[in-house]
């Protein structure tokens, strides 16, 4: 029997309860991350990606919840964890947070605390995941920078956010994920708001540091590029959906559902000048939360969209013969 | 951070000299002086003080001079021989009646700022934390009215509560027995017991606003990135709580003192006429309405001068505090 | 859930983007229910205090010896079944031990009260003579004391309803007193920044480190009490104003100091307008509301101001009566603790005024972020 995948998510569903309405970030999202490699979930700002990455850690801040679906994490001794049933602020969840789920976020300007210095953080973490003394913490940490390709690791440990440059501080970050060597990361956006150069000397320190550590990656970004350079597989994400799943070469060489297609469309590639002067942009917007179409969220905008079917059926999740999934009618209806 | 304090200490001084003329322009400012109240007196006595008499007390008082050589006067004889005037009223040195009342008035200010800060802060905290729940909205009630009530009423009432249904006055910040005798720890004790009115009455409305100050600050905090990076790391929610967000609104917070202080110390002075409390307050009250100026005018320097030595002092230990001041 | 959607994409986006800036105002507003309420009793107070002579039973110096200390009665408004409002008399009981005299309500007899009575002449705002007073009793002498009596047996209903006339309206001179200075001096030293900016900074610093009670009562105390009432009422609002500006000039310094860099701005010195034109056709309106909420939030500490002089007896004095001057009265613990209503009448007045600003002003500077 193969071994049972790090993280099983399915049909994971994490609604917001507003006053206005019920906000359904993430309705319906499978998918799996194998130890050691890299699952990218890709979508437009606003699809649920950074949700799904909170619900499996269940840090989604009120008034959002996850209302149901499975999210199976297995442990070092094998066994196999529902974290989608464990209670919030327990100490079974917590000792998965950061020790052996850890999570980067978007904004190294604004995600370490501002006034205790990295070190402190870090040690922080250390203390709270492993049984050390204060000393032997401290020495992880300034391992932990070091590892980061932070110069200077030792004095640096007493610096505050603050008196760090942005590179320096997704640094900081990332040996903050990482001091306690964790088996998932999960990265929200890490690079987005870098300039172009520290992205990517943070994508190769992390693909390093993937190796190094053995560990798998959870990468959530909105950046084909980045897709590209880092995914072993794929899941596309709209309106809080998975649309498609398959490896990065499925996902960029036979794109299957229209939504994908339209997306690797809007990049612009070298070497076709002349063919095509306009990038393919999608029309319209994504729809308001309160005014999700009834039927597959992406018909609206949709070329390839069926009259009088694609905006009233929900199409299902379809496993095609390759075992690419894609979640659109004109592929589930070949297939029934 | 020696650059800070050295910055602050240069900017009191000008503070310090607009404060000493406003006093001095405060102690020239009644139409007449003390003579004409001390004329009126006679002629009302049925001795009206012939202009031979009025002439040389005029000289001795130095009233006939231009203002400035006045302010020189008074202001030299402060900084140089510590002298701030006569009571014209008691006819004895201002400073013999001032230093011990200065000392209640801001021994009760203070303990009125650590009370409001020590009780502000935990509830502050929970209004933020539990927004929208009974007891936020219980918290927000109070905060409201207790910005509405103006100090002096509240005392009236608490003193009409206690005469109506406790059949004893309350006032005073020790029982009568101590009044002349040395601090023993019985005497203190007694002080304590008489002294929790006073400052819950001129809490009362600074409080209020701390507490708004402090949840506004925390809902600003709560929500933020770096919040949940240390959940993400596995902190329980309580210590998380304690040591990110609730640690950054705290300098905000405690930085209040800027304008807290001064209005407890103003409080203080109207609180103590109601409570009739051996502070600055009766004393400054009484020499207004007599007109015995240098002693009003002393009152009012000294208590606003230590007003800013006391935002200064506080300023500077809470940049010391802040390490986004500190390494600057 | 789709009529959320509709109201939310086809309602309100398009109407928002044409509203003008009053109406994004006024709907914002709106919203805030407790704003709308403390505005109703707000304007209702304002409108007793304008109309204070027709609102008051009595007028506000007229003493009933017969009377002092009387507590207040109960005003009934149905008599055996009609519409026919009256009061019961006091019966007098001579409390042999204590030595005093106290007041118990005799329902035996009935003393009817009239509506839209006509009664001594008065003159209303001192210029237009009248007799027609809101309800009054037949007789002169008899007793209508709604909120009960004070030593010398004065209506303290009608002395609450002249003072909300004073306290109100100090509050409401005091803040365009405040304003003038504020926007003068914020606006200074928004627009100009550099040395003046630093100057007045300093200034304001300066203003609100010091004790502001000390200070008000150093000024306030050398006004001299054989001024006529007119003259007094004005320069303790002056002086209250004096200290109360520095917020308002925050306020409009911040503005002005956002609005400088604006575009709109840069584009009307282009045209070459002069710097007045461009504060007053540019800038003022486009941060009106803030100052509109900003004033409202100031009115209740000039009234809090104005309470606390004249209740330390340096303030208004008496013939003016305010919130302040009736306080002083309660100022007798003795006397409130057997006549509470001295204390309370007066006292539940300003809480509720100020309270309500409050109110009205948090809702004012919501409604002032339309966009928010």
């Amino acid at each position: 029997m193969p071994e049972a995948p790090l993280l099983k998510v399915s049909d994971l569903r994490t609604h917001f309860f507003t006053d206005e309405g019920v906000v359904k970030s993430v309705d319906g999202v499978d998918f799996a991350v194998e130890q050691g490699r890299t699952l990218c979930v890709l979508g437009e700002s606003g699809c649920g990606k950074s949700v799904t990455a909170r619900s499996i850690l269940r840090i989604v801040d009120r008034p959002g919840r996850v209302v149901s679906g499975r999210i199976e994490w297995r442990r070092k001794d094998g066994s196999v964890v529902d974290i989608a049933t464990l209670p919030v602020a327990g100490r079974e969840m917590r000792r998965i947070r950061g020790g052996e789920i850890a999570m980067i976020f978007q904004e190294p300007m604004s995600s370490l605390g501002p006034i205790h210095s990295i070190g402190d953080q870090i040690i922080e973490t250390i203390l709270l995941h492993q049984d050390l003394s204060k000393s032997a913490a401290r020495d992880k940490a300034i391992q932990a920078l070091r590892r980061v390709g932070m110069p200077d690791a030792e004095r640096r440990l007493a610096l505050y956010p603050f008196q760090l440059s942005g590179g320096m501080r997704q640094r900081a970050m990332i040996a903050l994920a990482l001091c306690c060597e964790p088996r998932l990361l999960i990265a929200d956006e890490p690079t987005t708001a870098l300039d172009v150069t520290t992205q990517a000397n943070i994508l190769d320190l992390m693909k390093g540091l993937q190796d190094e550590y053995r560990m798998a990656m959870l990468f959530i970004t909105h950046d084909l590029g980045v897709v590209a350079e880092i995914a072993d597989e794929v899941v596309v994400m709209y309106l809080g959906r998975v649309v498609e799943r398959g490896t990065v070469d499925e996902i960029f060489h036979a794109p299957r559902h229209p939504y994908t297609q339209a997306l690797l469309r809007s990049v612009p590639k070298l070497g076709s000048r002349g063919e095509n002067r306009r990038l393919a942009v999608i029309r319209g917007s994504v729809p308001h939360p309160f005014a999700r179409p009834a039927g597959c969220g992406f018909a609206p905008r949709c070329e390839q969209a069926i009259a009088g079917r694609c905006a009233t059926i929900q199409p299902e999740l379809t496993t095609l013969a390759d075992g690419h999934q894609v979640r659109c009618l004109l592929y589930s209806d070949q297939a029934a | 951070m020696r650059d800070y304090v050295l910055r602050r200490l240069l900017y009191m001084v000008p503070t310090i000299f607009l404060i000493s003329v406003i006093a001095f322009i405060i102690i020239r400012l009644p139409p007449g002086d003390y003579l004409t109240t001390v004329i009126a007196e006679m002629s009302a006595n049925g001795a009206p003080a012939d202009s031979g008499t009025i002439a040389s007390l005029r000289a001795r008082y130095g009233l006939g001079d231009a203002a400035y050589i006045q302010y020189w006067r008074w202001i030299s004889g402060i900084v140089l021989r510590g002298d701030f005037g006569l009571s014209f009223e008691r006819n004895v040195p201002v400073t013999s009646l001032i230093w011990g009342r200065l000392g209640a008035t801001f021994g009760i200010s203070l303990t009125t700022l650590l009370f409001i800060w020590v009780l502000a802060f935990p509830i502050g905290i929970y209004s933020a934390v539990r927004k929208y729940s009974i007891g936020d909205y219980v918290v927000t009630f109070f905060g409201f009215l207790g910005l509405a009530t103006p100090n002096f009423l509240l005392a009236l009432v608490l003193m009409y509560v206690s005469v109506r249904y406790f059949g004893q006055s309350v006032g005073g910040l020790v029982s009568p027995e101590y009044l002349d005798q040395p601090w023993t720890l019985d005497k203190f004790a007694d002080l304590a017991a008489h002294v929790w009115l006073p400052v819950v009455v001129i809490g009362a409305s600074g409080m209020a606003g701390l507490i708004r100050i402090m949840r506004a600050n925390l809902l600003d905090e709560l929500y933020k990135p770096y919040v949940v990076t240390a959940r993400a790391k596995g902190m329980s929610e309580f210590r998380l709580l304690l040591k990110y967000p609730v640690r950054v609104a705290l300098n905000p917070f405690l930085s209040t003192v800027g304008w807290i202080l001064p209005t407890l110390v103003s409080g203080e002075i109207i609180v103590s006429v109601v409570l009739s409390l051996p502070t600055t307050g009766p004393l400054l009250l009484r020499a207004l309405l007599v007109q015995d100026m240098y002693l009003a005018g002393s009152i009012i320097m000294l208590v606003s001068m230590l007003t800013v030595v006391g935002t200064l002092v506080s300023d500077i230990l809470l940049a010391w505090v802040d390490p986004q001041i500190r390494y600057q | 859930m789709s009529a959320v959607a509709e109201t939310l994409d086809a309602g309100d986006e398009p109407r928002i983007v044409v509203a003008g800036q009053w109406k994004l105002f006024w709907w914002k507003f709106r919203k805030h229910r407790l704003a709308m309420a403390s505005l109703v009793v707000l304007g209702m107070m304002y409108f007793v205090g304008a109309f204070a002579e027709f609102f008051a039973p009595f007028p506000v110096d007229l003493p009933n010896t017969r009377y002092t200390y009387a507590p207040p009665q109960m005003l009934h408004l149905f008599q055996d079944g009609r519409l026919a409002p009256y009061v019961n008399g006091y019966k007098v009981q001579i409390d042999r031990v204590a030595m005093r005299r106290t007041f118990v309500t005799d329902e035996a007899v009935r003393i009817p009260v009239h509506f839209f009575v006509q009664g001594d002449p008065y003159l209303l705002w001192g210029l237009f003579p009248m007799r027609t007073r809101l309800m009054g009793v037949e007789q002169p002498g008899q007793p209508l004391f709604l909120m009960g009596a004070d030593r010398l047996g004065r209506d303290m209903l009608s002395r609450v309803i002249h003072s909300t006339r004073i306290s109100l309206s100090i509050g409401l001179v005091g803040v365009v007193i405040s304003l003038s200075l504020g926007v003068l001096l914020g606006g200074v030293s928004g627009y100009f920044g550099g040395a003046v900016d630093t100057l007045i900074q300093r200034l304001i610093e300066f203003v609100r480190s010091v004790p502001t009670i000390p200070l008000w009562m150093g000024m306030a105390a050398a006004v001299p009490t054989q001024w006529p009432p007119l003259r007094t009422y004005f320069i303790i609002t002056l002086i209250i104003s004096l200290i109360g500006w520095t917020s308002l000039a925050r306020e409009v310094r911040g503005k002005f100091l956002v609005l400088r860099n604006e575009d709109f701005v840069t584009a009307a010195q282009l045209d070459g307008l002069s710097d007045l034109a461009i504060i007053y056709k540019h800038m003022v309106p486009s941060f009106l509301s803030h100052i509109i909420a900003a004033c409202t939030l100031a009115i209740p500490g000039m009234i809090l101001a104005e309470t606390a002089l004249s209740f330390l007896g340096i303030g208004l004095q008496p013939p003016i009566v305010s919130w302040g001057v009736l306080l002083q009265e309660a100022q007798n613990i003795r006397a409130v603790a057997s006549a509470p209503w001295l204390l309370f009448a007066p006292g539940i007045a300003v809480v509720s005024a100020v309270l309500a600003l409050n109110f009205l002003g948090d809702g004012l500077r919501d409604a002032a972020d339309p966009y928010a």
